[in-house]
């Protein structure tokens, strides 16, 4: 402590000696702390010495420069940190932005995690460092600097309270903050754009502002800001088909038609509503469920048994027999929702293809092959800030035999019977009374070949699985 | 003498059998994938998608070793890859 003072006074006394235009006293100030702010730099910037070496040149210049400047008091010591800290930052947004590649960086010595040898688990490591190096620069300059002197360098609260002339405290407040930011960052950044595009829709719809998380997202992704742009736009479109009845009312007026010229406004309206109607109808508006039947293009990839192809890109054709639905539901505080999507007319619950941002399941009597309408409960994801999510479900007409897996042969095996699941769900045996093999639920269409033992009943299910049931399962 | 002997040993087994039953028929454990399906059987269909981290009743694994039937804390029982199960 004693130290630190008489360290802290001999400071003073060059600085007033290179105020007074000895530059010698200069050269003191940097054989003393040169060191020391090369090595703070070499820890900020995480690679070599050279770029280190840089950085305190860069921030003694600009000392040289600041403390001819002007006669305040300064303490010299954190406020040099505080200098080369700002520069390292500026030499690391060099690097992001211009010169150096960082997925060709072999030599950051931070990229070449011991866990990260397999590649997509280097290219993962790689994207991390870009974003957190891109969420730093994002910080208010004091929460980057506290933070930066906590994680890197390690001081305590009570020297980084003396660097910034805050209370400890304070400090602790800083560096809290500056966390929750680059979380809440992340987790904006990993947001799902369905989602973010969903709480857009509504909030344009309602009126109100979206999240916060929401436009944090849109920070990072260049496709949603394209989005909420087309909205606004949109909302001008839909602004110029309104009549305006002041105007209108006035024309008429000076026209000495003010009845016709009404009518007409009001038939416009009447165009403009009725347009909107058909928008709604055809489930081209965001809120509400929106269906998507054969030959119209698919919202979303999908990947079902239920699709003749084993899969659906996103754009393609809904194949015949098969429907997309899917809805938009808000996350609120007050627990988990549950969402009902109706399958249309003749068509059954499938998969359950999305549920974009967040976890979701069927409920217990939603039925797979059964049900006309599947009850989806919808969880937020554990610490994600995301307001709304997308439950995306797919339905399938069944065939004769009431299944809806797509292109299955329908004939039976040789003396093979169609049977069915009596029960909601049993599972399905390698042998009686072995290991389960899967599962069959109530409805699902079984073959049996015949083969039978005491209590037991040998099946194969529609989705192609062999295995042992108890024989009240079936029938 | 006897008599206490036969006591102790029987308290002994009853309570090995009271945490070893529960424990060979289900336990907890937590999800480690990012996000996994949830399906009502190993080659059927989507039932549910979960994040990580949950918390599942693991019930049992499949012959094939490579599927793990369990339950949501929401009561939904499906199979999943057992690899995208945490270690116990």
């Amino acid at each position: 402590m004693l130290e630190l003072r008489r360290q802290t006074a001999d400071d003073q006394a060059l600085i007033d000696a290179f105020r007074d235009g000895d530059d010698a006293a200069f050269a003191r100030i940097h054989e003393r702390h040169h060191a020391a702010l090369e090595r703070y730099a070499r820890k900020v910037l995480g690679r070599g010495s050279e770029h280190a070496e840089d950085v305190v040149q860069e921030a003694m210049l600009r000392a040289s420069r600041a403390l001819r400047r002007d006669d305040r008091h300064i303490e010299l010591r954190p406020w040099l940190y505080r200098l080369t800290r700002n520069c390292a930052l500026d030499e690391l947004a060099r690097v992001r932005t211009d010169s150096v590649n960082v997925d060709d960086a072999e030599e950051w010595g931070a990229l070449r995690a011991p866990a990260a040898s397999e590649p997509d688990a280097v290219v993962e490591s790689r994207g991390n460092v870009r974003d957190l190096l891109g969420d730093l620069a994002g910080l208010p300059a004091q929460q980057r600097h506290a933070l930066l002197r906590r994680e890197v360098d390690g001081v305590s609260h009570a020297a980084l309270a003396d660097e910034l002339g805050v209370s400890p405290q304070a400090t602790k407040n800083l560096v809290h903050r500056a966390r929750t930011n680059l979380v809440k960052q992340r987790d904006a950044r990993s947001s799902d754009c369905e989602a973010v595009r969903g709480d857009l829709l509504e909030a344009h719809d309602e009126g109100r502002r979206a999240s916060a998380a929401t436009y944090r997202h849109l920070t990072t992704c260049a496709d949603c800001r394209h989005f909420r742009a087309g909205l606004r736009a949109t909302r001008r479109a839909a602004a110029i088909l309104m009549p305006m009845p002041l105007m209108v009312v006035a024309v008429g007026l000076l026209t000495g038609k003010a009845a016709a010229v009404t009518a007409k406004g009001a038939m416009v309206k009447s165009a403009a509503t009725a347009a909107a109607g058909v928008a709604v109808t055809a489930g081209a508006v965001g809120v509400g469920v929106q269906v998507f039947g054969p030959g119209e293009p698919a919202p979303q990839s999908a990947t079902s048994r239920a699709l003749p192809a084993g899969e659906l890109a996103k754009g393609k054709q809904v194949p015949a027999g098969t429907a997309m639905v899917r809805k938009t539901v808000a996350l609120g505080r007050s627990g988990a929702p549950t969402v009902t999507l109706p399958c249309p007319a003749g068509t059954r619950v499938a998969d359950l293809i999305g549920a974009r941002g967040a976890s979701a399941s069927y409920v217990r009597g939603t039925v797979v092959g059964v049900s006309h309408s599947a009850t989806v409960l919808v969880q937020p994801r554990p610490g994600s800030q995301t307001t709304s999510a997308v439950v995306t479900v797919l339905c399938k007409r069944p065939d004769r035999t009431g299944s809806i897996v797509a292109g299955r042969p329908q004939g039976h095996a040789a003396g093979g019977v169609t049977l069915h699941v009596k029960v909601r769900s049993a599972e399905l045996f390698q042998r009686p009374g072995g290991a389960a093999v899967g599962s069959v639920r109530l409805g699902q269409p079984v073959r049996t070949g015949g083969a039978a033992r005491h209590g037991w009943r040998k099946v194969t299910t529609d989705t192609g699985e062999t295995g042992w049931v108890r024989t009240r399962v079936v029938g | 003498m006897r008599r206490s002997l036969v006591a102790v040993l029987l308290i002994v087994v009853l309570v090995t059998l009271a945490f070893a039953i529960p424990a060979a028929a289900s336990s907890t454990r937590r999800l480690c994938a990012r996000s996994v399906a949830l399906r009502d059987s190993p080659e059927g269909f989507v039932i549910g998608r979960l994040y990580r981290p949950q918390r599942l009743r693991y019930k049992r694994r499949s012959a094939n070793r490579r599927w793990a039937l369990v339950r949501t804390r929401a009561g939904v029982a499906g199979w999943i890859p057992y690899r995208s199960l945490c270690r116990a």
